[in-house]
C-alpha cells in the first residue's frame, strides 16, 4: 500500500510538472504559398466553434493543422485545426504584447507588463528559461534563422543569437518604437513612432539606409517587392524603395490608420480607421476604388487571389474583391475578431472576443 | 446585517420616490409624451413638441458618432439611448440622475444604463457641441472598459476628470474665448496651476478648459496621437499617471515644468499693450459672483442693480455708486432667490435685468415648471407684478431671458425659449396683456434691447457664420420685420447696449479671443457702420450698459472673479480711437440650416414603451455572533427613463434548513416619478429575532403590503403620506406571544431651502413634522400614536460662519409603544451612541460653526496627504429620552472639528457633560463619520 500511495503520489508530481500538451507540435517548415497567392472564399457559412476564452493577440501562427493560439493575457493553446479541439493550454505569463517567436520548444515574447526585456519560455518544460532585460517592447519579436531581434519601446534594436541569447549587435533608433520590424532577405527594416525608417544589415547591425518621414506611424512597413508601403497616423502612406531608401510615392489620406495595408501585384489596399478602405494602384497611387465598411478595422486585413477579408470592430466581417472593392459577403460575428484571419484548407477561422475559435465553410 | 438590508430597502425604496427626511423635491412638472426615433447607433427619446431639433439631433449625433470612431478606433456595439429635452427647465426634470441639476450643467452620460441626456438652450450650435461632448465619453468609457475586458481584467485606472472632461471639450468643440479667458487670467495672475495641482478646480468649468488646453498642448509638441495612446496602455498602469509616464516620457511634476513655462512665453508679452480691468476702470462689487449690471438712479441716489451670488443663494443686489465719507457701500440684497417658490433661479448666466425709468426693474426667473416675467418696484422694494406667460394661453413658452423695457416703459422685449427647443424673440404688451412672436425660426436670438426710435437690436447666430457658433448683432422693427446686420464676421458679438440718446451702440466682442468693448456711433442710422475697439482688456468683459453720464458698466472675469466695474470717460476716450467699417460679405449672409437626420438614416420612429433593465444587483452573506448567518441580495430594476422603478429585496437568516421558510424575508416595491405626486407600493414580509431594550430579544414574523405618495408644494417643500397593512405575530424569548393586524399611517410636512458647504449646512432651515397612528384593528393589541418635529435653522453670520440650531421631539404613546434610541455624536453629544432609550425624546442643540483651518498638508517620503476646509464648532446641547416623566436634562458642551474626505464627513468633538446644576469632571471625546445636524 505504501509503494502504490508512492507511485501514485510521483504520477501525480509528475503530471503537474508537466505542460498540459497532449504532444509536442510538428515543426514541419511554413506552407510555400502567400495568402495572396491562395483562392480566397468568397462565401463562407458558421461551422464549428471553439470557446477559448481569451483574446487572442493580432496575429497567430500556424504549422499545418496546428494554430499555437496566444493570448492577450498571457495563455498559450495548442490547437488542432482538423479537430477544431484544444490539445492543451499553458499560462505562460500575465500578458503578452506584439507575436512571439517559436523556435519549438522555445518561445520567445515581450511580456505586455512585469519583466522588460525578452522572456523564453520552454514549452516542453513549461517554464520561463531566459529573461534578458532589453527594456519594454510593445512589438513582434523575430527570428531569422539563428537571429532573434528585440525592438525595445524606446528605440533600442538588439539582435541576439539564439539559442544562447548572446548580443550580436545594438544600435539606437533614435525614436519609440511602436510597430513590428520586418526583415527583407539580409536586411532588418524598423520604423520608428516618429517617422524615422531605417534598413540595418542583419548580419552585423550595419546602416543601410535610414529616412526621416515628417508623420507618427502605427503600423509596420509593408514588404513589397522593391518597395515599403508604410502607412501614417495621418493617413498618409508613404512607399519607400527598399534599396536606397528613398520616398517614391505618397498616396493620400486624412484619416489614421491602425492596421497595415496589404497588397498584391498591382494594388495597395489601405484600411482607414473610420472605416473606409481604399484600393491605390502602386505604380502612380491613384485610387482604383474606395468602400466604406462599418467602423473601425479591428485585427490585420488578409488578402487572398479572389478575396479581401475585413473586420471590423462594430464586429461585422466582410469579404470582398480585390478587384473592384464589391462586398461579395458580410457577416454579423458573435464578437469583434481581434486576430487576423486564417484561411486553411478551404476553410476560414476567426479569432473572436471573448476567446472565440469560429469556423467558416465555403458557402459556394 | 438585518438593517442593512431594511436601509437598503428604504433607500432604494421610499428615498427613491423623493420622501427622503429632508431635502428638495426634483418636481415633475411637465408630462412628457415620449417617442422613440431608432437611427443606425442610437435610440432618440423625443417629445413631439421637439421633433425638428430631436431630427437635427440626430443627424449631428450620427456625424458626431462617425467623427470618433476613428479618433478612438473604437466602435460602441450597442445602441446608445439619447436623451433629448427641449429647454434646460424639462431636463432639470429628468429622473435618470436623483440629484438636483444646476444651471450650468448642459448635458451628462450616465454609466449603468450608458444613457446620454441632453436639453437643447436654442441653440443649434451649443446642441451639437454638447452632444459630441457627451458621446466623447461614451467612446471614452467604451474604450476603456473594452481594452481592460480584452485583457480579462475585472478593474483598473480611469482618467481622471481633468482628462475626461478636458478630452470631451478638446474633441467636440474648438479653443474659444471661455478657454482663453480661464488660462489667460491664471498665468497672468499667478495662479497657473499644471497637473500636479488641478485637483484645486476638480469640477469646476476651469478644470474643464484647463484639461482642454492641456491636451492642446500635447497635440501642439507631442502629437495628438499620444493621447489615445494613453488610454491604449492605460490597462497595464495602477494609476493614470503612470500610463501618462510611458506615452510621454515624463510625470506630471516634469510635465508642468514644460507647459507652465510655455504658457508664460505665450501670454506675458500680452503685457506690453494689455490692461487689467483692475488698472483702467473703478471697483463697483468685487465681492462673490457678479454680472448683469445696469444702471439706476432716484433722485439723487445713484446705485448699481445686478444679479450674483455672494452666500451660496443668487440674489439680485442693489450696491450704491456713490458712497459716502469715501466709504465703499454694502451691497443690498434686493430679492433673495433660490431659496423659495417665486424666485427659484435668475439665470444668472444668461439672463439681463432691465430698469425703467420710474425705477421698475424687469427681470425673469423659474418659478415653477417655468420661467416667469416679474417687475420690481425699486423705491417700493416690493414685486408689483407677477407675469406667468404659460398661464396666459402661452404653454410652449417655458424659458423667459433678458427682458428689455421699451422706452415708453408700457412693452417688454425678451428672449423666449419654447418647448419646441428653438429661441425667439418675443414682444409682451403690458396693457394688453399681448404676446407677440417677433422671429419664429431655428436660429438664436437673445440679448434684446430696445432703442429710443422703439427698435430692437439683439445679438443672433442667424448671421453668416452662425452654423459655427458664432453671433453677431442685428436691428430689427419692433414687429420683428426688417431684419439687418450690424455688425458681421466670424465672432462671438454679444450684449448690445444703447445709449439713452441712440447715438452710442456698446458690446462686447471676443474677436481677439478676449471679449472686449467695442462701439459703434449711430447704430439707428441707416448708413455704413464704423467699430471702434474701446479696450484692450486682460480680463474678459461682460454685460455692458450705460450710464447717463456716458459711462459704461460692466462685469469682468479677472483674478478668478466675476466682479461689476465703471469704466469712465468713454466719450473723451473714443475721440482717440481708430475707427474701421463693418465690412458685409453678401455671399454668406443669406442665412443657414443644419439638415434633420434623413428618412432614410431612421429605422423607426415609435411611442415609448416601457422596458425594464437591471440598475444595481448586489448580494451579501454575514456572520453575526448573536444574529447568526443571515444571507441575501438586493436588486433594482427601472425604465429607461427612470420613471418607474422596481426594488426587490430577500434575505434568509435561517440558522438551520428546517427554519429555513419562517425565516425567508422579503420586499418588492414599485415605484413611480413620472407625475408630479410620487407614489411607491410594496409587499413585505420580514421575519428574525430582534432585540431592543424595550422587549429583549424576540422573535417577530411581519408581513403585509405598504403604500407611500409625496406631493411637492414647490421645490422646497411637500407634504407626504405612508400607509401599511400588516400581521404581526411576535414571539418574546420568555414565551409570551402576540397576534395584531397592525394598520399604520403617517402624514409629515417636509420644508427645506438649506445651502451647504462641505461639512454642513450654512443657511436656511429645515423642518419635518410627522404624526402617525399604529393600531391594531384585529385584537387591539397594538395602539399607539407617534409624533415627530425635526427644526433646524441656520442663521449665517459670515461668509462662512453661521449660527446652527436644532430643535428636535419625538414621542411614541400608546399600547406597545416603541421606544427610541438616543445619545451619541448624532443627536446629544457627550453620551454613549444609543445608550439612552425612551417613548419620548426631547433635545435642543446649538452649534458656532466657523472656519478653522483652510488647509493643511502632509508630505512624507512615501505619501502626501492634503486636507481643505477644516471646520471648527462649539456646541451645547440639551436632551434626554424618558418613559412617563422626564426627570432631567441631560447635556453637554464644547469643542469640535470637522474634516471633508470628499462624500463623508470626519467628526470630532470634546467637551464636557452636564446636568445643568453639576459639571462632570473629565472631557468626553466622540468620533463619528457625518455631516452636521
Amino acid at each position: 500500500m505504501k509503494y502504490l500511495m508512492l507511485t501514485m503520489l510521483m504520477l501525480l508530481a509528475f503530471s503537474c510538472a508537466r505542460p498540459r500538451l497532449n504532444r509536442a507540435p510538428a515543426m514541419p517548415s511554413a506552407g510555400r504559398k502567400t495568402p495572396a497567392m491562395l483562392k480566397g472564399l468568397t462565401a463562407i457559412k458558421e461551422a464549428r466553434r471553439l470557446e477559448i476564452g481569451h483574446n487572442a493577440i493580432p496575429r497567430l501562427f500556424r504549422r499545418e493543422h496546428l494554430l499555437f493560439y496566444l493570448t492577450l493575457d498571457g495563455y498559450f493553446y495548442q490547437v488542432n485545426l482538423n479537430t477544431l479541439e484544444s490539445e492543451g493550454d499553458i499560462r505562460i505569463n500575465e500578458g503578452m504584447r506584439g507575436t512571439a517567436a517559436l523556435d519549438y520548444p522555445l518561445l520567445y515574447f515581450s511580456t505586455a507588463r512585469g519583466n522588460e526585456g525578452v522572456s523564453v519560455y520552454d514549452l516542453n518544460r513549461a517554464r520561463v528559461v531566459r529573461e534578458e532585460p532589453l527594456g519594454t517592447s510593445v512589438s513582434s519579436m523575430l527570428l531569422a534563422g539563428d537571429r532573434l531581434v528585440h525592438c525595445a519601446a524606446d528605440g533600442r534594436i538588439t539582435v541576439l543569437m539564439t539559442p544562447s541569447l548572446k548580443s550580436a549587435w545594438s544600435v539606437e533608433l533614435g525614436q519609440d518604437i511602436v510597430a513590428d520590424a520586418l526583415i527583407d532577405g539580409e536586411n532588418l527594416i524598423v520604423g520608428g513612432r516618429d517617422g524615422r525608417l531605417a534598413s540595418y544589415r542583419l548580419r552585423d547591425g550595419r546602416l543601410n539606409w535610414s529616412i526621416d518621414v515628417p508623420d507618427a506611424f502605427y503600423t509596420g512597413p509593408l514588404l513589397s517587392q522593391k518597395a515599403l508601403y508604410w502607412a501614417a497616423y495621418s493617413g498618409t502612406v508613404y512607399g519607400i524603395n527598399t534599396d536606397t531608401g528613398q520616398k517614391e510615392h505618397t498616396f493620400p489620406g486624412s484619416t489614421p490608420v491602425y492596421q497595415s495595408p496589404v497588397d498584391n501585384d498591382s494594388l495597395l489596399f489601405v484600411p482607414y480607421a473610420d472605416g473606409r478602405l481604399i484600393a491605390f494602384y502602386k505604380k502612380n497611387g491613384r485610387a482604383l476604388w474606395a468602400r466604406q465598411l462599418d467602423g473601425p478595422f479591428s485585427a490585420p486585413l488578409l488578402l487572398t487571389a479572389n478575396a479581401l477579408y475585413c473586420s471590423q470592430m462594430s464586429e461585422k466581417f466582410y469579404i470582398l474583391s480585390p478587384e473592384n472593392g464589391t462586398i461579395l459577403h458580410e457577416q454579423k460575428l458573435s464578437g469583434r475578431s481581434l486576430s487576423a484571419p486564417l484561411q486553411w484548407k478551404k476553410r476560414l477561422f476567426l479569432f473572436l472576443s471573448p476567446g472565440t475559435i469560429q469556423e467558416y465553410k465555403d458557402a459556394e | 446585517m438585518k438593517r442593512t438590508f431594511i436601509l437598503l430597502l428604504l433607500l432604494s425604496g421610499l428615498l427613491m420616490a423623493q420622501s427622503y427626511y429632508f431635502g428638495r423635491n426634483k418636481v415633475q412638472y411637465t408630462r412628457f409624451d415620449w417617442q422613440v426615433m431608432k437611427t443606425s447607433h442610437f435610440d432618440i427619446y423625443y417629445y413631439p413638441e421637439m421633433e425638428d431639433i430631436a431630427r437635427k439631433g440626430a443627424a449631428f449625433a450620427e456625424e458626431a458618432f462617425r467623427e470618433l470612431q476613428p479618433r478612438f478606433n473604437h466602435y460602441i456595439n450597442r445602441r446608445i439611448p439619447l436623451i433629448f429635452y427641449s429647454t434646460h427647465l424639462h431636463f432639470q426634470q429628468t429622473n435618470i440622475t436623483p440629484g438636483f441639476i444646476p444651471e450650468g450643467v448642459g448635458g451628462f452620460f450616465e454609466f449603468i444604463k450608458g444613457r446620454v441626456v441632453i436639453p437643447s438652450n436654442g441653440n443649434l450650435s451649443k446642441f451639437r457641441h454638447v452632444i459630441r461632448h457627451e458621446l466623447v465619453h461614451v467612446f471614452m468609457h467604451g474604450k476603456v472598459r473594452g481594452s481592460l475586458r480584452d485583457h480579462r481584467l475585472v478593474d483598473g485606472p480611469f482618467p481622471p476628470l481633468w482628462f475626461t472632461e478636458g478630452l470631451a471639450e478638446f474633441w467636440s468643440t474648438r479653443w474659444d474665448a471661455q478657454g482663453e479667458m480661464i488660462i489667460k487670467d491664471a498665468v497672468l495672475n499667478n495662479y497657473e496651476l499644471g497637473l500636479k495641482n488641478i485637483y484645486v478646480v476638480n469640477g469646476t468649468f476651469s478644470m474643464y478648459k484647463i484639461g482642454q488646453h492641456v491636451l492642446m498642448y500635447i497635440r501642439d509638441h507631442f502629437g495628438e496621437d499620444k493621447i489615445l495612446q494613453i488610454l491604449n496602455v492605460l490597462w497595464k498602469h495602477e494609476s493614470f499617471e503612470d500610463a501618462f509616464k510611458e506615452v510621454l516620457g515624463m510625470d506630471y511634476a516634469a510635465f508642468d515644468r514644460r507647459y507652465l513655462y510655455a504658457l508664460k512665453k505665450k501670454y506675458y508679452p500680452l503685457m506690453a499693450d494689455h490692461d487689467f480691468n483692475s488698472q483702467t476702470s473703478r471697483a463697483v462689487e468685487e465681492t462673490g459672483y457678479n454680472f448683469k449690471p445696469v444702471y439706476y438712479r432716484h433722485g439723487a441716489e445713484e446705485a448699481v442693480v445686478f444679479v450674483g451670488n455672494h452666500s451660496g443663494y443668487s440674489s439680485i443686489f442693489l450696491k450704491p455708486l456713490n458712497a459716502q465719507d469715501g466709504e465703499e457701500a454694502e451691497s443690498e440684497v434686493l430679492i433673495k432667490g433660490e431659496a423659495t417658490s417665486d424666485f427659484e433661479s435668475f439665470h444668472i448666466f444668461d439672463s439681463r435685468i432691465s430698469i425703467n425709468k420710474e425705477g421698475v426693474l424687469a427681470f425673469s426667473s423659474k418659478s415653477g415648471g417655468n420661467d416667469v416675467l416679474y417687475l420690481y418696484d425699486i423705491p417700493g422694494r416690493r414685486v408689483i407684478q407677477k407675469i406667468e406667460l404659460n398661464k396666459e394661453g402661452h404653454r410652449q413658452l417655458v424659458g423667459i431671458y433678458s427682458p428689455s423695457w421699451s422706452a415708453d416703459g408700457r412693452r417688454l422685449v425678451f428672449s423666449g425659449l419654447s418647448s419646441s427647443g428653438y429661441k425667439d424673440l418675443y414682444l409682451y404688451d403690458l396693457n394688453t396683456k399681448a404676446l407677440k412672436n417677433l422671429t419664429r425660426d431655428i436660429y438664436d436670438d437673445f440679448d434684446p434691447v430696445f432703442t429710443p426710435d422703439g427698435r430692437i437690436i439683439f445679438a443672433s447666430d442667424r448671421g453668416a457664420y452662425g452654423d459655427e457658433g458664432y453671433s453677431n448683432l442685428f436691428i430689427c422693427d419692433s414687429s420683428g420685420a426688417r431684419i439687418r446686420y450690424l455688425t458681421f464676421g466670424r465672432q462671438r458679438d454679444t450684449a448690445p447696449a444703447i445709449s439713452a440718446d441712440g447715438r452710442l451702440l456698446a458690446f462686447t466682442s471676443d474677436r481677439q479671443q478676449t471679449n472686449n468693448l467695442f462701439l459703434i456711433r449711430d447704430p439707428l442710422k441707416d448708413k455704413k457702420h464704423e467699430l471702434q475697439q474701446l479696450t484692450h482688456a486682460i480680463g474678459t468683459i461682460f454685460d455692458p450698459a450705460w450710464t447717463p453720464e456716458g459711462d459704461l458698466l460692466f462685469s469682468t472675469f479677472e483674478g478668478r472673479r466675476f466682479q461689476i466695474r465703471l469704466y469712465e470717460d468713454v466719450l473723451r476716450k473714443m475721440k482717440t480711437l481708430p475707427a474701421r467699417s463693418v465690412v458685409m460679405k453678401p455671399g454668406r449672409a443669406d442665412g443657414w440650416t443644419f439638415p434633420g437626420i434623413d428618412s432614410a438614416g431612421v429605422q423607426a420612429n415609435q411611442p415609448y414603451i416601457r422596458e425594464y433593465t437591471l440598475d444595481v444587483a448586489q448580494s451579501q452573506v454575514s456572520q453575526d455572533p448573536i444574529f447568526g448567518t443571515t444571507g441575501g441580495a438586493a436588486f433594482a430594476f427601472s425604465d429607461i427613463m427612470s420613471n418607474d422603478q422596481y426594488t426587490i429585496l430577500v434575505y434568509n437568516n435561517a440558522r438551520t434548513s428546517s427554519d429555513f421558510l419562517r425565516s425567508f424575508n422579503f420586499a418588492v416595491n414599485h415605484i413611480s416619478l413620472e407625475k408630479k405626486v410620487n407614489y411607491a407600493v410594496g409587499l413585505f414580509r420580514f421575519a428574525g429575532q430582534y432585540f431592543n431594550p424595550q422587549d429583549a430579544f424576540y422573535f417577530e414574523d411581519r408581513s403585509g403590503a405598504s403604500f407611500a405618495i409625496s406631493y411637492p408644494l414647490s421645490q422646497f417643500s411637500r407634504i407626504a403620506f405612508s400607509h401599511s397593512l400588516s400581521y404581526s405575530d411576535k414571539t418574546w424569548a420568555f414565551g409570551r406571544r402576540r397576534f395584531a393586524w397592525l394598520n399604520a399611517s403617517f402624514l409629515s410636512f417636509v420644508h427645506d431651502n438649506a445651502i451647504w458647504l462641505p461639512t454642513g449646512p450654512i443657511e436656511g432651515w429645515r423642518f419635518n413634522l410627522s404624526i402617525g397612528n399604529t393600531y391594531d384593528f384585529a385584537f387591539n393589541n397594538v395602539n399607539y400614536m407617534t409624533g415627530l418635529l425635526d427644526f433646524r435653522y441656520y442663521q449665517r453670520l459670515s461668509l462662512r460662519g453661521t449660527y446652527a440650531v436644532r430643535l428636535y421631539s419625538l414621542f411614541n404613546e400608546g399600547k406597545e409603544a416603541r421606544q427610541f434610541y438616543f445619545g451619541g455624536s448624532w443627536d446629544l453629544r457627550g453620551v454613549p451612541r444609543w445608550s439612552l432609550h425612551g417613548q419620548r425624546i426631547f433635545l435642543l442643540s446649538q452649534e458656532l460653526r466657523f472656519p478653522l483651518i483652510d488647509g493643511i498638508g502632509i508630505n512624507t517620503p512615501f505619501l502626501s496627504l492634503g486636507f481643505t476646509s477644516i471646520r471648527g464648532a462649539l456646541f451645547v446641547d440639551a436632551g434626554n429620552a424618558w418613559n412617563g416623566r422626564l426627570e432631567k436634562i441631560r447635556g453637554s458642551y464644547g469643542f469640535g472639528a470637522r474634516l471633508p474626505l470628499g462624500f463623508l464627513v470626519l467628526r470630532w468633538d470634546i467637551g464636557k457633560r452636564t446636568d445643568f446644576r453639576d459639571f462632570d469632571q473629565g472631557n468626553f471625546t466622540q468620533f463619528f463619520f457625518g455631516w452636521d445636524f
